[in-house]
Formats: structure tokens, sequence, C-alpha cells
């Protein structure tokens, strides 16, 4: 699989299994806002399943680096289960990147 | 009229005859073209049970995303569920072309009678077209793969009818190196496809569990007949004993979601090592060389296993 949809794919993976035990924790408000965060990294994941990337260009690479780093960040502050509001903060990051790098695949 | 028909009638009467008219080069053994072509038809057979599989995987996750939508308000917009049906469309199309190779191999070990020639130029067509429908679904797979597909079984479909049987055999070959390359190609993305089947299901298996919106009788039933059933037992739990024996389902749940993932990697792997297998024994008879005696041909008990048991969900 290319890195950049691997990423992808880890990102929404990551939400979808943590956002049951999150959702205990936060307000809703804050539940509001970690679904759509949810939505965002699944959307992103499945826009790019059927697609490429150029593996070469540049700013997929940089993209797919910062949300492997994101991605892995994620994973140890939900683990850790610390300041929900910072940890909501690097969701919705997360899902920036994403979104991002999903707007740069292009029709296979 | 009847000149006509009886030169053809007697090139496809018989079957052995035809298949080493097929394989020219490599028909020391008639037996061992129609192996070749027999191993053909059970693998595209398989393959097209595993696309199937991802295709009821995908078909199954739209539907999960609604469920989701219903139980936890995880909003299902319109651009993902397109997205979600496209893949499956696509790979819909690549059982459907798994099929038609499946046919064509089968027609071409049963060639028979005056319409044999007729019929496995019409299973290369429907071949060429099924090919020629796919888009990529990788990075890694480039046009010249399907297209290399298309033109092989229009290639072969020609060369029936004009009985160059080297030709096809040759033709033959690099269908199959083309079919291989693009099942390697699109392997990741076949996993990714059940990692996230086998996610979103279990996710909400899980929420369910935890939300006390299973049956805990049922599930308790189920658990201690598998100890009591070798015996001739019937299970009779106490409300406290069903309470502890309902608390291991998230465990159990666990373990199957490994189970799930691990069997498809498994099931993959072996339909790679058949594909890759049979792509070879093509090309070495294309080539002229002997098939190597008493080699086994890899087993798709583990993809035909995988695919049913998806099939029955």
């Amino acid at each position: 699989m290319q890195a950049a949809l691997a990423a992808l794919e880890q990102n929404y993976l990551t939400l979808n299994s943590q956002v049951t035990m999150l959702s205990i924790a936060c307000t809703p408000d804050q539940k509001t806002a970690l679904v759509t965060q949810l939505v965002a990294a699944r959307a992103a994941y499945w826009a790019c399943v059927n697609k490429a990337f150029h593996d070469d260009d540049p700013q997929v690479v940089a993209l797919t680096n910062q949300l492997n780093a994101v991605n892995q960040q994620l994973t140890d502050a939900v683990g850790q289960m610390g300041d929900f509001t910072a940890t909501l903060g690097q969701i919705t990051n997360a899902a920036a990147i994403a979104g991002s790098l999903a707007a740069l695949v292009i029709a296979a | 009229m009847l000149n006509v028909v009886r030169p053809v009638r007697r090139m496809f009467c018989a079957g052995p005859l035809l298949l080493c008219l097929c394989f020219p080069v490599a028909c020391n053994t008639a037996s061992g073209a129609k192996a070749v072509a027999t191993q053909l038809a059970a693998t595209a057979t398989s393959l097209a049970g595993y696309y199937g599989a991802l295709h009821t995987e995908l078909v199954n996750t739209d539907q999960l995303n609604t469920l989701e939508q219903g139980l936890s308000g995880v909003p299902y917009d319109a651009a993902t569920r397109a997205s979600i049906l496209d893949t499956a469309a696509e790979i819909q199309k690549r059982a459907d072309l798994a099929n038609e190779i499946s046919t064509l191999a089968a027609t071409l070990t049963t060639l028979a009678g005056s319409t044999g020639a007729a019929d496995a130029s019409t299973a290369a067509g429907k071949v060429a077209a099924a090919a020629a429908s796919i888009k990529p679904l990788s990075a890694t797979l480039t046009s010249p793969v399907q297209a290399g597909i298309a033109a092989a079984a229009q290639e072969i479909a020609g060369a029936v009818l004009a009985h160059k049987m080297r030709e096809a055999a040759a033709k033959l070959a690099s269908l199959l190196d083309n079919l291989n390359k693009l099942y390697t190609a699109e392997e990741d993305v076949c996993t990714s496809v059940n990692t996230q089947y086998v996610s979103v299901s279990g996710d909400l298996s899980g929420a369910l569990v935890a939300g006390g919106q299973t049956d805990a009788a049922a599930y308790t039933a189920t658990m201690a007949k598998l100890a009591l059933a070798p015996y001739g037992l019937t299970a009779k739990i106490d409300a406290a004993t069903q309470a502890r024996i309902a608390a291991t389902a998230p465990l159990i749940l666990q373990q199957k979601r490994a189970d799930l993932k691990a069997s498809q990697l498994v099931a993959g792997k072996a339909m790679e090592d058949a594909l890759t297998d049979i792509a070879a024994r093509a090309a070495d008879l294309a080539a002229g060389k002997p098939l190597p005696g008493g080699v086994p041909t890899p087993s798709l008990t583990t993809v035909n296993q995988w695919a049913a048991t998806l099939a029955t969900k």
C-alpha cells in the first residue's frame, strides 16, 4: 500500500477505535467535535482507497510524514488519557492533515 | 457444408489431441497441458470467490456505517458512501474477470465438438471485455497490466479460431502474468478493505456488548455448549454464572477480530502463491519446458474457506 494511504488508514483506525472511550469523558460539545473529526478521517481514507498518490510529490511526502507523526502522538495521548482538550486538538490537527493529504490524491 | 464441418470436427473432437495442439511445444504429455488448464480453472474460481468476499465486506461496511449512524450518531456522508460503493463495484469487476478466466480455462480444457473453438473464442472475448472495464485500485498498477490482460485474451481468441495453438498458449501465459501483476499490485488495498470491515464491525459489536445490547443468555449457552456438547450434556446456568461467562464476550470479540484479520492475510498469501504458480507453469508450457513432475499445486483451501465465511454472512 502507498505510504500516504497507509497513514490515512492508520489515522481513521486510531480514531475509530478510541472514540468510544474518549466519548465517555467528554462534554456533548466535545463529543460533537470528536465525531466530526472521525467522519473527516473516514472520508479522507475512503476518498483515496481506489485512487493513487504521486509518491514523488514533496508535498505528499511531507504530509504523510506529518500524519504518521501525529498518529503516533495521538495513540500515545489517548493511551495516557490526559488532558482531553489537548487530545481533541491533536485529533483535529490529524484530521486536518489527513484532509490536506487526501486533497492531493489523483484519479488512478 | 459437410466439407467445412468435418475437418473442424476432427480437430476438436478429441480433447487430449486438441490440448496437445494448444500447448504444442510442451506437449510431451497432453495430460500436462490439461492439468494446467484445469488448475487455472480452479485458481480463477477461487480468485473470483476471494474478490467476491471482499465485495461482500465492502457492501457490509456500507451498511455498518449506516448502523453506526443510528447507534452512535456518527454521520455517514454521501461522498464516503459513494467511495465505498465505487470500490465495491471495482472489486466486483475483478470477480467477474476471474469468473470469465475460469470459464475460458474450462473451455480450453473441454474443447470438443464443432463449437469448441467458437466457445473458447467467445470466452476469451468476455475476458478481454472484463479486463478492459477495470480501473486500477493502486498506484503500482499501471494501465499496461489490465490492457495486457485484455490484449492477451483477444489474441487467444484469434489464435484459437485460426488454430494457431502455439500462439494461444503463449498468450495464455501472458494473460496469467498480467493477472498475477494485477493481483499483487492491489493486494495491500484488499487487505486494507478487510481491515476496515473487521474494525468497523468489531467496534460496533464491542459497543453493543458494552451497552448490554446483546443476548447474554444465548452467548452463555453457545459458550457452555462448546464444553458440554461432546459429552451429551445440556447447559442449565444460573444468573450469576451467566453474568460471569457473559463478561468474557469482549475477550472473545478481540480474539475473533484478530482471527478475521489473520485469516484474510493467510488467504491472500495463498491466492498469491497459487497465481504465481499457475503463471509460472503456463510460461513453462509456452516456452516448451517440461512441467515439473510430482510438484503439487498450491492449496486453495484457505482461500475458499475464507471466502465461504463471508458468503454466509
